[in-house]
């Protein structure tokens, strides 16, 4: 009995943990040990060689400038909307607004960019009206081109969002009443931020900051759809490398993936270190219950912004997909029509089975990621044991650590456990990417429910089947809510993972789209990355239809 | 009435090896409200969350009706723990959240509605029914709890500090209709509180924790006639020992001169004076112990002035 109340969070957490462990330190070890792998005797001699290599060094500069300029302006840009707008994005259609671009993939939000500012853009169409340019070609070059400037364009307008998602729950419990105190000692608003706002925000800005960087410096998708051929961005040139038909290359994949690894984990690590001191004393005493109500000012010019620049896209490529040609310097189409539609949903031969594998894996992913994400998100949120912190960052590794190296790592022990090619295989490395969001989330859930609602429910002679039933499910459902959004995505996005160890047997909507996106009919990709959009939100009503009966079924 | 409805033998809670409290043994008549009552930090919560079984003690036995507690869980003990700040649950209404208790305990459905719709009459809040606990006041969210405890008919009731976020206008109100509740009800309640006049009001007996100990657990009037050692007076600011012999506040008179020819005379210094209920009250600091009385007197005392106790 003593021994099991005193072990209880770790049992809780043990599976979220020990999932975790053994994918991603397997999956690392795995890949050291093929990189050391060179003429068959363990040696360093793969890393001396890779480090002298004029490619990879430029693809590491590349990939690291790259993800610093993406992060820096994504943080940046997403702080000051909140900052302004958060009284304003509390209600619910400004927050659909602002968090539109979630709902596409990377690659996806990528090519809808493309429509955009493509030389034979919808913006060079406009400018082209207005006279400003003559023809296509005046209009400059920013996808496929060695600066990267699509790229980074993508990323912060998929990134923004993401940001604005961490930060907004921190404004939303900052106290007004700190606001006073400072207007009162005589502060300005700049004290106010300072010295009221500041010290919640930052270790938030900081984790994001993190969060983005690992993601860009190691994603794939998007710089292998829009990226330039030289330099690549360092994932893009492993797998490159990894699958080129000369077999010594692979070595230098792994290496190459293992610095990456390296850097990105030292770089968290010194800048973790480095703010150690502004992070203490900051656990969570959030304030007082009074909420700042009123708007700043210009928060609804702003906000009129952030709609225009997420609803442009998102109505762009819907319309794109009912078009049969759109003539450069139209800018409307001069006909619409579902011909796209329909031979995306006819004449595609996989793309049902796609969809249907699509679902399947999102909603297994999903069922996993809740039966082993609610408990240890309990076990976070509600108890203090003996390794908490390590346990903590061990559960976010995934999102810091390239998938891409785990999987390289753990590629070759998956065929041995007949786990590639098949759809198990899939739906276990999908849980990487997604389960420390899905904790992230639930925990700050509990953590606002709080454990004295059990314990009152206990009293009063609830189950623990009960307690979570009656007392925990109804009050998560925002945060449940979010899960099932963010992992439905999440997991319909992942291009890399479902390639690797699905093996092309494994057939996902992100695998189908990857090759028409080299095709020259924009309908029909753009009827594709509509259909992208559609699924996380079909899902999310089955979802949300699931848990209204079973939430109606406990009033009775 | 049986004796020995409660008992607890030898309790002892530790923690990080400290002993919080030790208690030797206590038993409680049925029906019989007693107030537990003490510095804050004394464990006063803990001892009522280990009586509920939240919190596991690490040595001891408790008996309720006659039956040892241990190994029972929660959801078993005939004991109901009230949390401080009145907790609703804020996701049902007034009526679901009263008829908790009786659906976890199975209750068929139209016994719950009828049996919590008469709660609901009993506590005064007929027509609340559908209202959400934010919808409602801190008095009334007091009574919905208390409301949700008492329907599943505990052997025992454990309130801690239930009137902490009321006002103090409330919070009397409150507490003399809690208490009239609870003696028609026949409960037997074990209430923590800091506050001493809430402690002297509501409690049959008084108990006084501090320092892991049950100081002494009498009841109001012999605490104050004959406190069993000094901290129970200081506590209560009831009197002056001296050598070893308890001198109730109500023997002693005050001088503005040293009396002469009399054996106990103690030096004090007026730390606040108010008028209230028409008399004047001083608070005393003793010169020697650094005791604080509070004393009434007809006539007003500068404040910082010193003065001097004796026996009338």
């Amino acid at each position: 009995m003593k021994w099991y109340k005193k072990s209880k969070p770790y049992v809780m957490i043990g599976p979220a943990l020990l999932l975790i462990i053994i994918l991603v330190g397997y999956g690392l070890v795995m890949a050291f040990l093929e990189s050391i792998q060179y003429n068959h005797s363990p040696s360093l001699q793969v890393y001396q060689q890779l480090l002298q290599q004029k490619s990879f060094v430029d693809s590491f500069l590349y990939s690291f400038r790259t993800s610093l300029i993406s992060t820096l302006l994504s943080v940046i840009i997403g702080l000051v909307l909140v900052r302004i707008t958060y009284p304003l994005l509390k209600r619910s259609f400004p927050k659909l607004m602002a968090w539109l671009p979630m709902l596409f993939p990377h690659f996806v939000w990528g090519y809808m960019l493309f429509l955009l500012f493509s030389q034979t853009g919808f913006l060079s169409s406009l400018l082209n009206v207005i006279e400003i340019i003559k023809e296509p070609a005046d209009f400059p070059i920013l996808f496929k081109e060695s600066l990267g400037v699509g790229i980074i364009l993508t990323y912060i307008w998929k990134e923004v969002p993401f940001v604005i998602l961490m930060l907004l729950p921190v404004y939303e419990q900052l106290s007004q009443t700190g606001r006073e105190l400072v207007y009162t000692l005589g502060g300005r608003d700049w004290a106010v931020f300072r010295h009221v706002e500041w010290p919640y925000v930052f270790p938030v800005l900081l984790e994001t900051f993190f969060i983005i960087f690992a993601f860009v410096f190691s994603a794939y998708e998007v710089p292998a759809l829009m990226g330039a051929t030289y330099p690549k961005m360092v994932s893009v040139l492993s797998y490159d490398w990894f699958f080129s038909s000369d077999w010594t290359k692979q070595s230098y994949a792994f290496a190459a993936m293992m610095v990456t690894t390296v850097t990105i984990v030292a770089f968290v690590w010194i800048a973790f270190a480095v703010t150690k001191k502004n992070r203490l004393h900051l656990n969570q005493t959030y304030g007082d219950g009074i909420r700042n109500i009123e708007p700043v000012r210009f928060s609804k010019i702003i906000f009129l912004c952030i709609t225009l620049v997420t609803i442009v896209p998102s109505l762009l490529v819907i319309l794109t997909s009912f078009v049969r040609r759109w003539k450069f310097g139209h800018l409307w189409p001069d006909c619409l029509c579902i011909r796209a539609w329909h031979i995306l949903l006819n004449y595609e031969p996989q793309l049902w089975e796609a969809v249907y594998t699509s679902i399947g894996i999102s909603l297994l992913v999903l069922l996993i990621n809740l039966l082993i994400g609610l408990p240890a998100a309990k076990g976070l949120a509600f108890y203090v044991f003996k390794g908490k912190t390590t346990m903590e960052t061990i559960l976010l590794s995934p999102i810091l650590i390239p998938t891409l190296a785990v999987s390289m790592g753990i590629h070759l022990t998956f065929i041995r456990l007949g786990l590639a090619n098949q759809l198990a295989g899939v739906v276990i490395v999908h849980l990487l990417p997604t389960l420390p969001y899905t904790i992230k989330i639930l925990r700050a859930g509990f953590e606002r429910i709080g454990k004295k609602q059990e314990e009152q429910a206990v009293s009063l002679g609830a189950s623990p089947f009960h307690v979570f039933y009656s007392i925990y499910l109804p009050q998560l459902m925002p945060s449940i809510r979010s899960t099932v959004f963010l992992v439905t995505v999440i997991s319909l996005g992942q291009y890399l993972l479902t390639a690797f160890i699905g093996g092309g047997s494994v057939i996902t909507l992100a695998i189908l789209y990857f090759p028409f996106f080299q095709s020259a009919d924009d309908a029909i990709i753009a009827s594709f990355s509509v259909l992208f959009a559609l699924i996380p939100v079909v899902i999310w009503i089955v979802f949300e239809v699931f848990l209204r009966v079973i939430i109606l079924y406990r009033t009775r | 009435m049986i004796s020995n409805y409660i008992e607890l033998n030898n309790l002892t809670k530790y923690y990080n090896k400290q002993p919080i409290f030790n208690i030797p043994h206590i038993s409680i008549e049925k029906g019989e409200i007693v107030s537990i009552v003490g510095p804050s930090g004394t464990g006063k919560s803990t001892l009522l969350r280990i009586i509920a079984g939240l919190v596991e003690p690490d040595s001891g036995e408790i008996f309720i009706d006659g039956y040892s507690m241990d190994r029972i869980s929660p959801q078993k003990r005939p004991a109901v723990y009230m949390f401080q700040e009145s907790l609703l649950f804020p996701h049902m209404n007034v009526i679901e959240n009263i008829a908790f208790g009786l659906k976890m305990a199975n209750v068929k459905k139209k016994d719950r509605s009828k049996w919590s719709e008469n709660m609901l009459r009993k506590v005064g809040l007929e027509g609340f029914q559908t209202r959400f606990p934010h919808e409602i006041s801190g008095g009334q969210k007091q009574r919905v709890a208390l409301a949700m405890s008492l329907i599943v008919k505990p052997k025992v009731l454990l309130l801690d500090e239930p009137f902490s976020n009321l006002d103090s206008e409330l919070r009397k109100e409150t507490r003399r209709w809690i208490k009239q509740l609870l003696k028609d009800e026949g409960m037997t309640v074990l209430f923590v509180t800091h506050d001493l006049e809430e402690a002297m009001a509501i409690g049959d007996r008084v108990a006084i924790l501090a320092d892991g100990l049950f100081q002494q657990f009498a009841h109001p009037k012999e605490l104050y006639e004959s406190p069993a050692n000094h901290f129970v007076s200081t506590f209560l600011q009831a009197g002056i020992w001296s050598n070893d012999r308890f001198i109730s506040v109500n023997r002693l008179a005050i001088s503005a001169e040293r009396p002469i020819g009399l054996e106990g005379t103690w030096e004090a210094e007026v730390i606040e004076n108010y008028y209230q209920d028409g008399k004047y009250h001083l608070v005393v600091r003793l010169s020697e112990s650094e005791d604080l009385l509070t004393i009434e007197i007809d006539k007003e005392v500068d404040l910082g002035k010193s003065i001097f106790l004796y026996i009338k």
